[in-house]
């Protein structure tokens, strides 16, 4: 069926047995799944049960290329993780660039599957079918970057691409993350602490396998329009990154700011973290991930004052979550926090959310230092933040609490409830929803809790459409549906979203890429696929209890902006409960989220999850 | 006459060389009426790489014909999500 695009096998290593097998994926797979996250979700429906508790032996972990991963075609770098997430206690997907995923592919395979759990700490060493354990009690306690250092000088000199944890994730942070070669990550729900789980501290792979391409003369001509597209289309995010929406969110007065306290601060108090300021000050070059000619890492180090010596390359959310969400209008600090949180292996995006908690209740008078080893966290105090950051990796102080996430704060101290913007137990990304309704649904809907990926990134579709505006309700059930959908298909073929668009891989998309790839014309598909996909996992999320309560807003997104563009706005039960209706009207679900029999039918998804 | 501020953000500020602008406009002008001025700054209204807000909202939220008036604050970045 296919001429390209896929290895057709799944290396599946049992790290109590330290047996490997080498499976074949068949092709119905790839054709109903395409790769990626919809293989991961297919995977985790068959053999991950619902009572399986994340952090123990019983849970496995998946890791899934698409058919375009290390494709010849440019930023052809993505790959997925799929397992049962701590930090929610559910079905986690998370995707990451880089070069594991195109190496991994060299090695022979499209799928990664380990399974069990080692007697000691070790790095699982993968070189084509070969597999090897470097055991040895001194992984313990490496930071990320040093453990990736200390596997690299143990191989031979070749084209190695490594996945390693921090010590949050030994010391089971529910949001630890897990780190992709030099810097990119698997960075949200808690994969770092299911690999920790296992006593996997690290992973190497490599290979001499050719990935067989269906028309490599076509692939040739679609890889040159590409990047010439791209070399004007996103010479922006080449200059600035994704840190320009600092700038933007807070004039469109969506800046998660001082704990969601606010949603906007005048120019002047929040230019220190702008892209501008990044570019100027701290810039140091730009980062590339695999075949990859945008180039939107911006390589940061700080060279003068208190934290001179830190470097990052600082996203978007990470600024936002451990700048203005802290009360941080200072570059280098959120640079230095970026740092640690990699060094650590933790989510920028739950540990902002999480401090920022903390920070709220020391102004509130509702926490004190004795209960966090003499520490004070105050809004906008750096070091104190690099210092909680530290609390958490270690379960030191209020750290012992932090370190559960939402979930398990909120089962600890319920009075702090009101303090966490979160759903399913997953954090806020930083858009505040209120100022963008479409927003506030992607997050209650997201297969993975509050995320502006895998939930749908609504702001520019509330922007620019004729048909509705962002404090509108009606249409966004059908914005994020289509969003969602989108999302998914991308997410299973192994390209960054960044470059997506000279593809044409949106609603649309035309059958060039794919057919040259695997020489099956998955074009007509795509969307139908993403929809298999979305109504896959929110069939594992209903087995795993998962209904329409759970699609729920935090308290704070019920009251309104206090102040900026967006004052005066929030979004209430009822206006989320006419937002749902909508959506799960468009997705054939009954009233309680659940798919209904007669839409699984509609996308042949009955004969795989039956 | 009527004065409107253009603020450009992100990457948009490397084609005006500027962070804002303030400019006069007929006073009878319509919301038809700005993509004119824009593509005569450097910017394509249509391009699925910029995205025009006026007063908070997609300026195609607006109707064609609402008169633009004194204070109008547009902004204009590029499309661009994630991080």
């Amino acid at each position: 069926m296919f001429q390209g695009g896929y290895m057709g096998k799944l290396l599946r290593i049992n790290l109590t047995t330290r047996q490997h097998v080498i499976e074949d994926i068949v092709a119905k797979d790839f054709q109903y799944f395409l790769g990626g996250r919809g293989l991961g979700a297919l995977w985790y429906w068959r053999e991950i049960g619902a009572n399986v508790e994340p952090l123990t032996a019983e849970n496995k972990i998946g890791l899934f290329t698409g058919p375009l991963t290390g494709a010849p075609l440019v930023s052809t770098t993505k790959f997925q993780v799929a397992t049962k997430g701590p930090e929610t206690g559910h079905y986690l997907c998370s995707n990451s660039s880089g070069y594991f995923g195109p190496r991994l592919r060299q090695a022979g395979f499209d799928a990664l599957i380990l399974e069990g759990v080692c007697e000691q700490w070790t790095a699982v060493v993968v070189e084509n079918d070969t597999v090897q354990f470097i055991d040895d009690k001194s992984w313990q306690g490496l930071s990320t970057f040093e453990a990736r250092k200390k596997l690299l000088n143990q191989l031979p000199d070749q084209k190695w691409a490594t996945l390693c944890v921090g010590p949050a994730a030994e010391n089971g942070v529910v949001f630890s993350s897990i780190f992709v070669d030099d810097g990119r990550a698997f960075g949200r729900g808690g994969s770092g602490a299911v690999l920790a789980s296992k006593k996997v501290k690290a992973l190497a792979v490599r290979g001499d396998n050719t990935l067989p391409i269906a028309d490599a003369e076509k692939c040739k001509e679609i890889d040159k329009n590409a990047r010439k597209d791209l070399k004007t289309s996103r010479e922006k995010h080449r200059l600035l990154g994704t840190a320009q929406l600092v700038e933007i969110i807070n004039e469109l007065g969506c800046m998660p700011t001082l704990n969601f306290q606010h949603s906007w601060k005048p120019p002047e108090e929040v230019q220190g973290v702008y892209a501008q300021t990044l570019r100027k000050e701290y810039f140091e070059r730009n980062y590339a991930c695999f075949r990859c000619s945008v180039a939107c890492g911006q390589s940061a180090k700080v060279n003068l004052g208190e934290f001179a010596g830190a470097a990052s390359r600082p996203e978007y959310e990470s600024i936002g979550m451990l700048g203005p969400l802290c009360g941080l209008n200072r570059m280098d600090a959120v640079i230095a926090a970026d740092e640690v949180c990699n060094k650590l292996g933790m989510d920028t995006i739950t540990s902002g959310n999480l401090v920022a908690m903390v920070m709220e209740l020391f102004e509130k008078g509702m926490i004190s230092a004795d209960e966090n080893e003499g520490l004070k966290v105050h809004f906008g105090d750096g070091q104190a933040m690099l210092q909680m950051l530290q609390f958490i990796a270690e379960r030191r102080g209020l750290g012992k609490i932090i370190a559960n996430g939402a979930k398990g704060i909120i089962e600890a101290r319920p009075e702090w409830k009101a303090f966490i913007c979160h759903v399913k137990g997953l954090p806020f990304p930083a858009y505040d929803p209120r100022g963008f309704n479409g927003m506030g649904l992607a997050y209650a809907t997201s297969a993975r809790g509050a995320c502006h990926n895998v939930g749908g990134y609504t702001v520019s579709g509330e922007l620019l459409s004729d048909n509705y505006d962002r404090y509108a309700l009606k249409g966004k059930g059908e914005l994020v549906k289509s969003l969602q959908d989108n999302r998914a298909y991308v997410d299973s073929l192994g390209i960054c979203t960044v470059v997506r668009g000279a593809y044409g891989f949106g609603t649309s998309p035309p059958p060039d890429t794919l057919l040259a790839v695997t020489g099956y014309d998955f074009a007509p598909h795509l969307m139908i696929i993403g929809e298999r996909i979305s109504n896959l996992e929110r069939s594992i999320l209903v087995r795993e209890g998962i209904d329409r309560k759970d699609d729920d807003l935090p308290p704070r997104m019920k009251e309104p902006i206090p102040d900026g563009p967006a004052s005066g706005h929030f979004i209430s039960d009822e206006m989320l409960n006419e937002m749902l209706d909508e959506y799960y009207g468009l997705r054939g679900w009954d009233q309680n989220g659940k798919p209904m029999p007669k839409i699984l039918e509609r996308l042949e998804l009955k004969e795989f999850i039956s | 006459m009527a004065t409107i501020s253009i603020k450009f953000l992100g990457g948009m500020q490397t084609i005006t060389g500027k962070t804002s602008v303030q400019i006069s406009i007929d006073s009878d002008s319509q919301v038809k009426d700005l993509s004119d001025h824009l593509q005569s700054l450097g910017f394509d209204p249509e391009s699925s790489d910029t995205i025009v807000v006026l007063n908070g909202r997609g300026l195609g939220q607006w109707a064609p014909d609402r008169r633009i008036q004194d204070g109008d604050e547009l902004i204009v970045f590029p499309s661009i999500s994630g991080g």
